[in-house]
């Protein structure tokens, strides 16, 4: 079991966003985080990632909290962020040479891995330039590619959809299944449901910082009532739920 | 559409003031008030030594007036964004771009005045029969003409077309113009100096109404030349402070790699790694730091007391070593900074090792002027090692509790 969130509320300062939060990202799944806008999705990623400190709850990545060993727990966690952040005086290399000191991984061996990703995006020219030069979607390919080439438990993609052409994604999609393959969970955010519900194995509906429902699309279909249903007339109906019960 | 200037302008001089604020900061006024010290008096001396009129002196006085002349752009304070939202007022833009011109006069003025006090004494050694009065019409002149070139600004800010011949219209006419004049009044006569900037000026106000009724605002290129002016201001501040929207660009520095390869790639020198290559390819701190040394080895070779020199010594190190501190926390804006498993403890061995690093090429270049003006004073040797001892304790002792505070 590589993230295991359990009764986590948290949020900014003293504004609880999530409430109550629990689920998990099982090995070797997908597992897509939905929700609208100011759902929650990005606060929960924070979370797992360390950047927020929960209010309550606990979370766990392969077992392990970040109060217990911080740097154990980063270990295990690599992390596209939604909108790329690059050290502005870094060359692409430096930048994976960095990542490479700093997870204290196998640098031949990581380079040769890297250098595949690099190839696949049509990178692998641009080793010696500065990637905050390039343009969003370069860094965004930079980004995933610093991030797939660790070996880590546990990925986590905030909206990797956006900014990527079609080719990428589709790159990126079958990197993700590698490590899919190779029993890693990944967690993805992301609005774009038809090629979620192509990919994801299964689904957390977060709705007003709180998991509304989760499960394969068959479960949810199941919980909704929704037979025939797509993972966009499921997304739908939360949304006209949420709108309900506010009236 | 004068309300919009008016409350661009008052948004553009607060932020002006903030950043000038910055700029004028104690260290700069120290040295400022040195630098204009020095100036005045190699300018003293310089006058001097010319003693009397030479023949290429209306030359060089002509291009001098002519520099003062490119002193102070058109400042419209357009934003991209009017191209879209004030369209559909165009027609009154003009109005807005009076006031703007208008406001764009008062630097020139200044500086005019200024400068022209300050070329006085040059100009009465250096030309022949030259009285105050020969200055006072000049400055007079240069101000029609500047005048005459914010004319002209405007101007281009649209696509008329009464104006049939392009060159009227363009800057380096005028600037011949002027210098021509310039040299005119110089050797013969400044009346005509000023006689030649009137009728230039009174033409180009003539035709500036039609001009401007024929055309069409260029929006785009109006744009790009404010944007331009304003990225010029923001670059000189963004020597002295971090300007938020100017990303100061890393510089390549190949030829500082091979200092790099100084720092061994382990997981222990993780954040050596990051911060040497970002000091050395930064362009901020690596500047202040360069002054600092440069700065404060010439001013030691200039000093004559061991006491003074000692302090001064000390008080370098210092201020490069504290303006260094900061730097910690560069990276961590950036989220990887904070996901990295590099424990806190590596991340400060790796601050301080940098930074042991350039205090102690700075103690080691700084001592030179001492050793060199005091090498038969013992005491010397002391002072020396005082400023090693307090490197250390600096980086291992004070740096520690500071970065803790912060």
């Amino acid at each position: 079991m590589s993230l295991e969130i359990n009764n986590l509320t948290g949020g900014y300062a003293h504004v609880a966003v999530l409430k109550n939060v629990n689920f998990k990202a099982e090995d070797g799944q997908i597992t897509g985080l939905i929700g609208l806008n100011g759902a929650g999705k990005s606060t929960t990623i924070k979370h797992v990632i360390g950047l927020l400190t929960p209010q309550k709850g606990e979370i766990k990545v392969d077992g392990k909290t970040l109060k217990s060993d911080r740097d154990a727990y980063h270990k295990k966690i690599a992390y596209v962020p939604e909108t790329p952040v690059l050290y502005p005086e870094l060359t692409l290399r430096e930048h994976i040479e960095l990542a490479i000191m700093a997870y204290d991984l196998d640098a031949n061996q990581t380079m040769a891995r890297v250098q595949e990703l690099l190839k696949k995006f049509r990178l692998d020219n641009k080793l010696d330039w500065f990637p905050n030069n390039f343009s969003k979607g370069m860094q965004q390919k930079v980004m995933i590619a610093c991030a797939f080439m660790t070996d880590a438990r546990l990925f986590i993609i905030d909206e990797p959809f956006t900014g990527l052409d079609p080719l990428a994604i589709h790159d990126l999609l079958d990197i993700v299944e590698a490590k899919k393959k190779q029993g890693a969970a990944i967690l993805m955010s992301t609005h774009i449901l038809a090629t979620a519900q192509q990919y994801a194995d299964r689904f957390v509906l977060l709705n007003n910082g709180q998991v509304r429902a989760q499960g394969s699309l068959d479960e949810l279909k199941s919980e909704f009532h929704m037979s025939n249903a797509n993972l966009d007339d499921i997304y739908m109906q939360m949304t006209r739920e949420g709108v309900d019960a506010n009236a | 559409m004068l309300d919009l200037w008016k409350k661009r302008l008052r948004k553009h001089q607060m932020e002006q003031f903030k950043y000038l604020k910055l700029v004028f900061n104690d260290h700069f006024v120290i040295a400022l008030i040195f630098l204009i010290g020095a100036l005045g008096v190699g300018y003293a001396s310089l006058v001097r030594l010319v003693a009397h009129a030479y023949w290429w002196g209306p030359i060089v006085l002509s291009l001098i007036y002519s520099l003062i002349l490119a002193i102070g752009r058109f400042a419209n304070l357009i934003e991209a964004a009017d191209s879209t939202f004030l369209l559909p007022k165009e027609g009154e833009f003009f109005h807005y771009l009076l006031a703007a011109r208008k406001y764009s006069l008062i630097l020139p003025i200044i500086v005019i005045f200024g400068l022209n006090l300050a070329i006085l004494p040059l100009t009465l050694v250096l030309v022949q029969g030259s009285s105050v009065w020969t200055v006072i019409l000049m400055a007079l002149s240069t101000l029609i003409f500047k005048d005459v070139l914010l004319w002209v600004e405007l101007m281009n800010c649209y696509d008329g077309n009464t104006i049939n011949t392009n060159w009227l219209l363009n800057k380096s006419f005028w600037y011949g113009l002027a210098l021509l004049s310039f040299l005119l009044g110089f050797y013969v006569s400044p009346i005509i100096t000023v006689v030649l900037a009137l009728i230039g000026n009174l033409w180009l106000r003539h035709q500036v109404i039609n001009y401007v009724i024929s055309g069409n605002l260029r929006f785009s290129v109006v744009i790009a030349n404010e944007n331009a002016r304003q990225f010029r201001i923001l670059k000189i501040y963004n020597l002295f402070t971090d300007v938020p929207s100017l990303q100061s660009p890393a510089k390549r520095r190949k030829y500082l790699d091979p200092f790099l390869r100084l720092v061994k790639p382990n997981h222990e020198n993780s954040f050596l790694y990051l911060f040497f290559r970002g000091f050395l390819r930064g362009t901020e701190y690596l500047g202040f730091y360069l002054r600092f040394v440069i700065i404060g080895t010439i001013i030691l070779f200039f000093i004559h007391q061991i006491w003074v020199g000692t302090v001064l010594y000390l008080l370098f190190l210092y201020l490069s070593g504290f303006q260094l501190l900061p730097f910690y926390s560069q990276y961590d804006g950036i989220v990887f900074t904070k996901l990295y498993p590099v424990t806190s403890k590596a991340k400060l061995h790796s601050f301080q090792q940098l930074l042991v690093g350039l205090m102690s090429v700075q103690w080691l270049i700084m001592s030179m002027p001492l050793i060199i003006n005091f090498y038969q004073n013992p005491l010397v040797w002391v002072c020396i090692a005082v400023g090693l001892l307090f490197v250390l304790a600096f980086v291992y002792g004070y740096s520690k509790t500071r970065i803790k505070k912060v």
